[in-house]
Parts: structure tokens; sequence; C-alpha cells
């Protein structure tokens, strides 16, 4: 453009020259543009001069005054006219957008909008009209679409229009359509070359939104060289340097950010990532500064977040963190949702403040834009554990768990896990724990807290590894005594626990005397730990003095009188005296208090009040039924906040079975058995059902399981019981030995005597009955049945007046004094049947003596005939001899002498073995007979 | 070392409630021969065994002989005899006696070791000649007069208690009852002698404990020692302290002369059932519904040593007089001899 501009004055055709240069004061020109009547495209070039050198106050004016003073009447100058309209409305546009004032931006846009209307009357279509409009919808921000046609329809006249092509890009990029946005930023390029560095700019983001950072560096560059004053490129090019994360990178980005400073100090990005800058280097004012500076000068939203957040992590580093707390609370205000780092901040802020429900609030959101990030779930995680809400604690679990799988090395989420799990899962929390000690041993090298030792040994206290549980207290009292000079107050905080914890096992290793002495050691420092009272009154009710449990626990009330487990603990000595008013007036003061009004304990133990009434004899039914529902109702109530308490359940199961719906009963203490097999009361009642179903046996296996199960010392209740089944199943001995070793401990319970008495008598009836009962045993039972009368006649004069029946004793003494009498009877038919059986054995015995005589006189007498026979023989063979003696005098006959002497001997033989007399194989024979007769006497 | 020396499975045929030793020496052999020298011992039986069979002393043994006594739920008091010397043995089984019902309480044996006495649930006590398992004497006391029996140090007496808290005390010669202490108090379930005889303490249902003057019949101390069942009382062989075992688990030591609490000892896990000093005075047993028995240290007053051989209920353990061995009789039906080092 020449120097100089050639206003022609009116009729005439004389020019008036004015130097570019040293153009007049704007009143000047106006008063020569309105006096000549010079044309409006005059006023036009001339305003955008005015602009060009920055005085816009003129620029305004002359543009303002054309509309209504300026020559129009010319050939286009419609065209004209439309000019000066646009240029005005974009001035306005343009003001209004750095415009910070709400009201007057407002104003502007109002102008600019008055004036593009009055332009749209003119020529609708025309071109730069057009996209002055569609740039002034860009910029009003929400009607991108507008913009978006507008350009299009530029572009459909003529195809390479640059200012349509990057309001498009603009669009585009809007729309985080990069590539779309970077294709027609290279479209205008094409068509340009020598466009504004504003374009290389926007390609620059368009590449650094797309990842290729070498690519955006060179456009920042490019853009750089063409307009050396390019804030944007420089910004642009100086978060590269900074990102690089070098020390020589951030000095050159920071100079970058210096000079774009310089350029325009009031850019909001200059500032803030200067501000981001300063707080790395921790010139905390120098960010307050810049971040207020910014957030003054931006009207973006997102940008404000950004100088909001600067400040507030300042103030938060300088620990004012209520000037902290409210920049975070402002950057989340303005902050665009994939920004979360002031969530991250308020979230912070809120746990400062106590604040849990907000702060998790906070930290969700920000997980919610960065899933399994692990230090927000880390702290969610801690922050749900505390939570009273379950499903709060158990997402915290989860949380945690996906925190240790992923830094398996986090000693600190190891041992919140480990703390999370206590409550659910012991053998997981200790593992936890574990893992932790071991990390601290392994990496940290550090000795393992004597708070962490502590909870490790009471875990294992609770699963009942009471050895391991006593190692690892002790190893936790060694690291709080060589701790102690570190901090006082908190290590012996810690070893009072540790102490309390300590007596607690030695409670389990049954060295009461030791638990004794650390509990009344502990009161002596700590007069208010009130759970030593409630051991020690515990230990004192375990041994049975009651006097001493109550006033133990009548100084835990004295330390705080609102303790419901001192309540119930005194409420529970009452009930076990048989004390029930007393007993249930301590729940209900347990009930009445405001913060435990549906304590699941108090309102059972009521229950069972009602429901151990209903033991009692009682002949009023209408009294019984009102019983019943009242402890139905105390159980119900449990069950509504508690769906799974086994004692509520319980109780209801015992109720119904008082009511009779045996089957409806046995369901429920099945279901209650199968949650949980350590709790004594139901095994029972199932036997019970089972005694009402007639299924003896397998009440009998209950109750000795029961027993066996639940405790080491005879149970007399649960002996009574198995008694009473093994009656019922008429197995009157098992019955027998059962209610002996019940009185073998329990010599002075009258209801055991009673019972053994009505067995013994039963089982001497029995006895009596049997024809077949040898003597010793009909001796045995009268023996017994002389007993069972005595028995029932001491019990109808001393028995217990509450339990039985006296007169039925008395009855029952005298149904045993008839049967002694007929016992006579009895036993003189079993001394009969004896006397038979001794007369018939002697008899036996007679006559296998009397045939062991035949047999021997018959032997004798074969012996003797034998005998006769071979002197016979003998004298025979003499008298031959005699006969051949003079005959023949060889060696001859010697030989059948020899042979005959063979065969005398075998003779002899068979003979011996045909009498079956003598000899010793006879001898053997009668014995064995005999012993044979022995033992059918005792089989007998 | 402390060790199980034998075991004897279904040494009864029921559970085993009580468990008692005996130790004869014949009068003559008995000053020659030290007791704590076995070999010596050993060598004299067996000389004694050659030359002593002329010697018929009214059914007794003519040689030293230890007797282990037991009676349970069967009815049955069986006599056994401890052979070997050292920490080896065995027990042999030498009279099954008969004639009890409803179950075998306490089984005691005089000093001179030839005496067994027995009580059972039907309230009757007999008496036995260990040697040669007659029957001498059988006191019946009536539906609910007896429970636990021992004999008086020298022998002539013997005492029970009963339901009412009073201890009766009988004749050995005779059977008849000579006198009664009446601690007024509830049902007497323990009972002991002052090894000096000056004494008879008896433990009560409710945790009492009651000290006679033997002499005089006076109640010398009335002491709340527990607040539950006494199981088993006894004194120490100098007769100066009195240990008493209950359901509470403790087992408590009171000095006889002033009733003073010497101290609480806990440490079973249940019920205990049983205790007894060795007569050495070193140690004392007791045994424990929790299935254990455990030696504890006189002068320190701990436990020392717990066997967990039982598998059930321990109802008696006892130490032998010369403090070596312990015998133990349990609901699981076995009877076990313990060595404890002297």
């Amino acid at each position: 453009m020449s120097g100089a501009i050639e206003i022609p004055l009116r009729d005439s055709d004389e020019v008036i020259e004015l130097d570019l240069t040293q153009l007049p004061e704007g009143e000047e020109v106006l008063g020569i543009l309105t006096n000549e009547k010079v044309p409006l495209n005059y006023w036009v070039d001339l305003s955008v001069e005015y602009y060009k050198q920055k005085k816009e106050d003129e620029f305004v004016r002359i543009l303002e005054t054309a509309r209504t003073d300026a020559n129009t009447i010319y050939r286009d100058s419609e065209k004209d006219q439309m000019r000066s309209l646009d240029t005005l409305a974009a001035y306005y546009v343009q003001k209004a957008n750095k415009e910070k004032d709400k009201t007057v931006k407002k104003d502007l846009f109002q102008k600019a909008t008055y004036l593009y209307t009055t332009a749209d009357k003119i020529i609708m279509y025309d071109q730069n009209h057009l996209l002055g409009r569609a740039y002034f919808c860009l910029l009003e921000g929400d009607k991108m679409e507008q913009a978006d046609a507008q350009f299009n329809f530029v572009l459909n006249q003529s195809a390479n229009n640059i200012p349509s092509l990057l309001g498009k890009a603009c669009i585009a990029f809007n729309k985080k359509d990069y590539r779309g946005a970077l294709a027609f930023y290279k479209k205008a390029l094409r068509t340009n070359p020598n466009c504004p560095a504003a374009v290389r700019l926007g390609m620059g983001h368009c590449f650094m939104k797309l990842g290729n950072q070498d690519k955006a560096r060179l456009a920042f560059e490019r853009a750089l060289e063409l307009d050396g004053l390019c804030v944007g490129a420089l910004v642009g090019l100086a978060v590269l340097e900074l990102n690089e994360k070098k020390p020589e990178n951030i000095r050159r980005g920071v100079q970058m950010l210096s000079r774009a400073y310089n350029i325009d100090s009031t850019n909001p990005m200059v500032l803030n990532h200067l501000g981001n800058h300063f707080f790395f280097k921790q010139d905390f004012q120098k960010v307050q500064h810049l971040g207020l500076h910014a957030f003054h000068n931006t009207e973006n939203e997102s940008m404000r977040a950004e100088s909001c957040y600067q400040m507030a992590r300042a103030f938060h580093v300088q620990e004012d963190y209520s000037q902290a707390f409210q920049y975070y609370y402002q950057a989340t205000q303005y902050a665009a949702p994939s920004f979360v780092l002031p969530h991250y901040g308020l979230g912070q802020m809120y746990i400062n403040r106590g604040d849990t429900e907000n702060a998790a609030q906070c930290f969700e959101k920000v997980l919610k834009a960065q899933p399994g990030n692990y230090e927000t779930m880390k702290i969610l995680g801690s922050l749900y554990a505390s939570s009273s809400s379950q499903s709060k604690r158990d997402l915290a679990k989860q949380h945690l768990k996906k925190v240790t799988e992923q830094y398996s090395e986090d000693v600190e989420a190891w041992i919140e896990l480990a703390q999370i799990l206590e409550g659910s899962d012991l053998q997981g929390s200790l593992s936890a724990y574990h893992k932790a000690t071991k990390l601290l041993q392994d990496l940290v090298q550090m000795d393992i807290p004597p708070e962490i030792l502590n909870n490790i040994a009471a875990l294992h206290f609770r699963l009942g590894n009471y050895e391991e549980a006593q190692k690892y207290f002790g190893e936790a009292w060694e690291r709080c005594e060589s701790e102690r000079e570190q901090d006082l107050q908190y290590y012996s905080s810690i070893s009072v626990t540790i102490k309390y914890n300590t007596a607690r096992l030695h409670e389990m290793f049954c060295q009461y005397d030791k638990a004794e002495k650390l509990y009344k050691e502990i009161l002596q420092d700590h007069p208010n730990y009130v759970d030593c009272y409630l051991r020690l009154g515990c230990m004192a009710r375990d041994r049975g003095q009651i006097y001493d449990a109550s006033d133990w626990y009548k100084e835990a009330l004295r330390m705080n009188n609102e303790h419901p487990d001192a309540w119930s603990l005194m409420g529970n000595l009452h009930l076990a005296k048989n004390e029930w008013g007393p007993g249930q007036k301590k729940f209900e003061r347990i009930l009445k208090n405001p913060s435990t009004t549906s304590d699941s304990y108090s309102l059972i133990a009521l229950g069972n009040v009602w429901l151990t009434t209903l033991h009692q004899p009682n002949r009023d039914k209408e009294k019984e039924s009102k019983h019943q529902d009242r402890a139905l109702a105390m159980y119900k109530s449990v069950l509504r906040s508690d769906p799974r308490s086994i004692w509520a359940a319980n109780g209801i199961g015992a109720v119904l079975a008082h009511k009779g719906y045996i089957n409806e009963a046995r369901d429920i203490f099945a279901q209650v058995r199968e949650a949980t097999a350590d709790f004594s009361d139901v095994w029972m009642n199932i036997a019970h059902i089972y005694v009402e179903q007639k299924q003896y046996i397998n009440a009998i296996q209950m109750y000795e399981n029961c027993q066996k199960k639940f405790f080491k010392y005879p149970n007399v209740e649960v002996l009574g019981y198995l008694a009473r089944a093994y009656f019922k199943a008429a197995k009157l001995k098992e019955a027998k030995y059962t209610l002996l070793k019940a009185r073998h401990v329990a010599p002075h319970d009258t209801v055991i005597l009673y019972n053994l008495a009505l067995v013994l008598q039963r089982l001497a009836m029995q006895v009596l009955r049997d024809e077949k009962s040898l003597l010793k045993t009909v001796l045995a039972a009268v023996h017994e049945l002389t007993l069972a009368q005595k028995y029932f006649q001491h019990l109808s004069v001393n028995g217990d007046r509450l339990k039985y029946d006296l007169g039925a004793a008395a009855a029952e003494a005298s149904q045993c004094r008839d049967l002694l009498s007929q016992a006579q009877y009895h036993v003189a038919r079993a001394r009969r049947q004896d006397d038979e059986e001794k007369a018939l054995r002697r008899k036996q015995d007679e006559e296998r003596q009397a045939l062991k005589q035949k047999v021997i006189e018959e032997r004798l007498k074969m012996e003797e005939c034998r005998r006769k026979l071979l002197e016979d023989k003998m004298k025979a063979r003499e008298e031959y001899k005699e006969k051949m003696k003079n005959a023949l005098v060889i060696n001859e006959p010697a030989e059948p002498s020899r042979k005959g002497g063979r065969g005398r001997k075998r003779d002899m033989d068979i003979l011996s073995d045909g009498s079956g007399g003598s000899g010793p194989d006879d001898r053997g024979e009668p014995r064995a007979k005999k012993a044979k007769g022995r033992k059918r006497k005792d089989q007998g | 070392m402390f060790s199980l020396l034998n075991k004897r499975e279904n040494a009864h045929s029921e559970g085993i409630w009580a468990c008692a030793w005996g130790h004869y020496i014949p009068k003559e052999k008995s000053k020659e021969t030290p007791p704590d020298d076995p070999e010596k011992e050993n060598n004299e039986e067996n000389k004694e065994n050659q030359d002593a069979t002329d010697k018929v002393d009214e059914n007794l043994p003519d040689m030293e002989t230890k007797y282990v006594v037991t009676g349970g739920l069967d009815d049955l008091v069986r006599v056994w005899m401890w052979g070997g010397e050292g920490s080896e043995g065995e027990l042999a089984a030498l009279h099954t006696l008969e004639g009890h019902s409803l179950g075998v309480i306490s089984v005691d044996v005089n000093a001179a070791g030839t005496i067994g006495a027995s009580s059972s649930l039907d309230s009757t006590i007999r008496l036995w000649n260990l040697h040669s398992g007659e029957q001498l004497q059988t006191i019946d006391c009536g539906p609910v007069e007896a429970w636990s029996v021992v004999f008086s140090p020298e022998g002539n007496h013997v005492a029970s208690g009963n339901h009412a808290g009073k201890i009766n005390i009988y004749g050995v010669e005779g059977g008849r009852l000579v006198t009664t202490l009446d601690t007024r108090g509830r049902f007497t379930y323990s009972i002991a002698y002052s090894k000096d005889g000056k004494y008879v303490a008896s433990g009560a249902i409710d945790g009492f404990i009651n000290v006679f003057d033997v002499e005089s019949g006076k109640l010398v101390h009335t002491l709340e020692g527990h607040a539950m069942t006494i199981r088993s009382i006894t004194f120490s062989p100098d007769s100066q302290l009195l240990l008493t075992a209950a359901d509470d688990g403790h087992m408590k030591m009171y000095d006889v002369k002033s009733s003073n609490l010497a101290c609480t000892l806990s440490g079973h896990g249940s019920w205990v059932l049983s205790v007894d000093f060795a007569p050495d005075q070193q140690h004392f047993v007791s045994s424990s519904s929790d299935h254990t028995v455990k030696i504890w240290d006189f002068a320190q007053r701990n436990c020392v040593h717990t066997f967990k051989d039982h598998h059930d209920q321990v109802w008696c353990a006892k130490y032998s007089q010369d403090s070596s061995k312990i015998v133990s009789a349990s609901e699981d039906r076995s009877i076990i001899v313990f060595n404890s080092p002297v």
C-alpha cells in the first residue's frame, strides 16, 4: 500500500493527500470527511489505516460517523457499506473477545450483532460479510454449527477461501478432529504459502494433539520465524521443551516463556506456564502473582481452572489450607471434566478438614476420569476403610486389593489392606500384614513398628494361634520399650494396649493370676481403661465370685456410665441368678440410650428373658402366649437390623418349638447350625427337637456331641437331657450310667437323684420281670431297688419343691416298697432256679464222677485180665521152656521170642487203645470234659 | 525327666474316678532297707523271697509291695501291683473287688499299705485286705451319707463327708460311727487329714473350706476359698499348708495355722479335679477336666510340666510314697504311671 491516501474534495478534482505516517487527529479527519462529502470507500480505507496504527478510537469514530454522514451516492456504494458495517462489527467482536467484563462484553456483542443484521439487509451473501458473521458465531462459542454452515457456504462459492478454511480448521480442532483441522490448515497453506504465522501455529497445535512432537516443533518454529512475536508459538515450543524434563530443556523452555511474557504480559497461557515453572522453583509468591494475573486476563474457563489450580497448590504447599481450599474449589468449578488435578487437591483439603464424605466424592471424580489411578485408589481405599457402611468398606477392600496387585511393594497399601481385612478375613489380613512386614524389613530395612506387631499378634490371637500371638506380643512389647524415648506418650499408649492384649492371652493360657496382675497394673496408671475392669469382672464371674464381678462392673460404669458392655454383663449376672427383673432393667437401660437403641445383644437378652419364663411351669395359657409373642417381637426386631443374627434365629426357633411348630423350629435350627457350629444352644435345641420327634438315637448323638464339643467338664444339664433321651429310648442301662456321671459331679442335684432313682426302679422291674434273670442279677436289682426306695424316701422329705412334686417322690418310694415285697418272690424264684441249676450241676458232676469211676474200674479190671493173661502165657511159656530145655540147646528159639516180644507189644498197644482205660492220653480226657462243664456254667 | 512309664488302657470298662498308691514294707525289713535305694531294696527282696516262706502274718505279703488301687463307674475296685524298679516297671492286675454299686467315687489306702478303703455312690464304704483281696468291712451310711473316703494317718479311722455338710468318722475295726464333725455348710465333696493327724479339712460343693481340730472336734477355720465346688483338698506333708482344687480352674494354698491365703495357682483350662503333694514336698500334682496332669514346683509355685497323655478328663492323680511316681486315672478308662524325678 502506498504511503498516502488521497481524499477527493467535493465538486472538484482536487484531493487532499494524507500521509499515512502522519495521520491527523480524529476530529480533523472527520471534519474533512464530513464537509467534503467524501464517498464511503475512503472512510473505510482511512479507518482501516487508523486501525492499523492502533488508533482504535479514530477508527471507531470514523466508521460510526460513516454510517450516517458518508456519501453513499455512487455506484457500488453498497459494497462499501457492507465493508464499513462488517469492519466495525468485526472490530466489536474482536474487542468483545478480549473484554473480561461481562456486561461490556455483552454490550459489544450486541453492537456487533446490530451491525451484522443491518449489513444482512444490504447484501446477505457477501463473502466477507458471511465470514465475519461466521467468526462471530465461532467466538460466541455455542454457535459452532451456524459458523460451520456459513464457512461451507463461502467455500462452495470459492473453494480456496482462506478465512473459511481457517475457520473450518478451527471448528474441526474444537471438535477434536485434529486430522481434519490439519487438512484445512494445509489446504490454506497450499492456497497461500505466505499465510500468517497463525496458520503454522494452528498446525503446530494439531501436531501436538496428534502426538507428532517433531512436526509440532517445526510448525511452531516456522510460525515464530514468520512472526517473532507469536506468543502461541513460543508457548508451544516452551511446552515442548519443558516436557523433555531435562534441566537444559527446561531452561530453554522457561526462556521462551519469559520472551512470550515480554511480548504479551497478559497472555494467560504464558502466565500459567510460568506459574507452573515457579511452582517447581518453589517461588510460591510468583506463582500466586502469575496465577492471579492469568485468572484476570482470561474468560476461558479451562485457563481459569488452570490458574486457580496453580495458586491453590502454591497455598497447599505453604500449608495455607483455607486459601488452598478456596482456590482448589474454584478450580474445580471451572475445570473441564478431564482436568482432575484440582479435584485431587480439593479432596486432600477435605481430608484435612476431616470431611471424608466430600473428600471421597472428589477422589471418585478423579478415579472416574483416570480409572485404575494408583494413588487415588489408595486414598479412596483408605477413606472408605473407616466408613461405617459395609458397602463402602467393601469398596475400600476392592481398591486396596487392586493397588496391592498393581504395586505389590507398596507397604502402606498392604497395611491399609490388612487393616480393612481385620474385620472380615483374619487369614487374609494376617498375610497382608506379613507381606507388609517383609517389605519393611527387606526393602525399607526398618524395624517393624510395634503397632503392626501388636496387630499381627491380635490376629493370631483371634485365630487361636496363641503361641504365635505370644511371640508377636513379646516382640511388640520389646519394640515399644526401645522406641519409648522417641515419643514417650505415644509409645506408652501403645504399650498399654499390648499389655492389655498380653493379659487377654494369659487368660487364654488359663494363667489367670498373671492376667489379673497385668490388668491391675494397667489400671494403676490408667484408671479409666474400662476394658480392664470388665475383664477382671469376667474373670471373677468365671470363678463364680458373682459379687466381686458385680463390683468390677460397677467400677467400669463409674468410669463410663453408658458403657453397654458393662450393663450387659451386669444384666447377665442377674439373669444367671434368675433375677429376671433387675436383669431386664439393665438391658432396657441400654436400649433407652439413644446411641444404642437397637443394640442386638440387649434385644436378644430380653427375648431370652421372655423365653425363659416359658420354661417355668405355668398354668396360665394366656400369659404364656403373651410371653411367647414378646420374645418373638424382640428377636424379630434384631433380625430387622441384622438379618443374619444366628442368636435371634435360634430364639425364634425356640419360641416356635414352644408353640408346637416342631418342623418349622427344626428347619430354623438346622439353618443356624449351618451358619455356625460354634454355638452350643442350637445343638441342644436340635437334640430337643429330635426327642420331640422320637428320633432318640439322633438326639442321643447330638447331646453327646454337644457335651464333647463344648464342655470339657461333665455338663450336668446336658447329661440330664442325655439321660432323658436314653430313658425314652428304653436304654435304661445307659440312662443309669449317664445319670451316675452327672451325680458324680453334682451330688447335691436332687433332680438328678430323682431321675436316678426312677431309672434304678425301672431297671430293677425289668430284671425282676425277666424269669430268666440269674440270682446275682436279681440280688443286684433288689439292692438297687432298695436304693431307689431310700432315695425317693429321702427326696420326699429333703427334695426341691420347685422342681418336682415331693408327693410324687413319696409315691414312688411306696411303689418301690411294693416292688421290694414282691421282689422276695423273684429272689426266691431266682434262688430256686439257682439251686436247681446248682443241683443239676452237682448231679452232672456226680454223674461224671461216677462215669469216671466206672471207667477207672473197668480199666483196672481190664488190666487185671491182661495181667492174668500175661501171667498165664508166661507160665505156659515157662512150662514149655522147661519141656524143651533138655531137647535143644541152640539159639533158635531166641528169634521167635524176639518176634513174639514185638508182637506182644503191638497187642498191648491195640489193647490199650481199645480199652480207653489208663495211659497218659486217657487222663487228659475227663479233665477236658470238666473244663467244658465249667464253661457252660459261666455262660449260663 | 518327667515321662510316661506305663499306660494301662481299658483298666476298667467305664470311666475311672479314683486312684491311690499303697506301699507295704514288712516290719523287720523296713529298718534295714533305706527306701530310696531301689537296687539294694531289690536284692533284699530276692533274698527275702528265698528264706521268708515260713512267715505268714495274718494275710500280709512277705515282701515290700507297691499297690495301686483304682475305682470307677463300673462298680469295681481293682488292685494292681507296681512291679519294677527305678524308672521302669509295669502295673500287674492283682484283684478285682466286687460289691459296690452305682460307681466307685473314691479309694484310699492306709499308711501301712495293708488296707484299702473305697466309697461308692450307693453310700457304702468298703474296706479290703489288699494282699488277699478279701472284704474286711462294709459300712452302709444311709442314702446320701457318704462321699469321698480317707484314712486317718494312723490308720484306725476312715472319714467321709455327707450331703448335709457333716463329716462322719468311722472306726476301721468294726466299722462303727465314732464321731461326727459338723461344718454347718453344704455338701462336703472333698476331705483330707493332715499328715500329723491334728486336722481334718473339708471342701464343700459351694467352695467353702472347713478345718477341724481332730482331738477337740472343734471347727478351727471356715474359709470362703472358692465360689465353686472344691473337688479335692490336701495337706502338705509337713501339715503346714492346705491345697485346694476347684471348678473355677484354680488351686489355692492356705497356711493352716493362720488360715491366710499363701497363693493362688492357675493354668488348667477347666475344672481342677484333684491335687496331691509329693511326700518329699518338692512337687505337687494336679489333674483336670482339660485332660491334663500338671506337676508344680512347690518352692517356685509354678507349673513345671504338663502331661497330655489322657484324652478325657483326669479324675485323679496321686504321688507315690517315694515321690518318684504319679498314678493318674481318667474318664478315658486308662491308668497311667508317670515318672517324676526326685
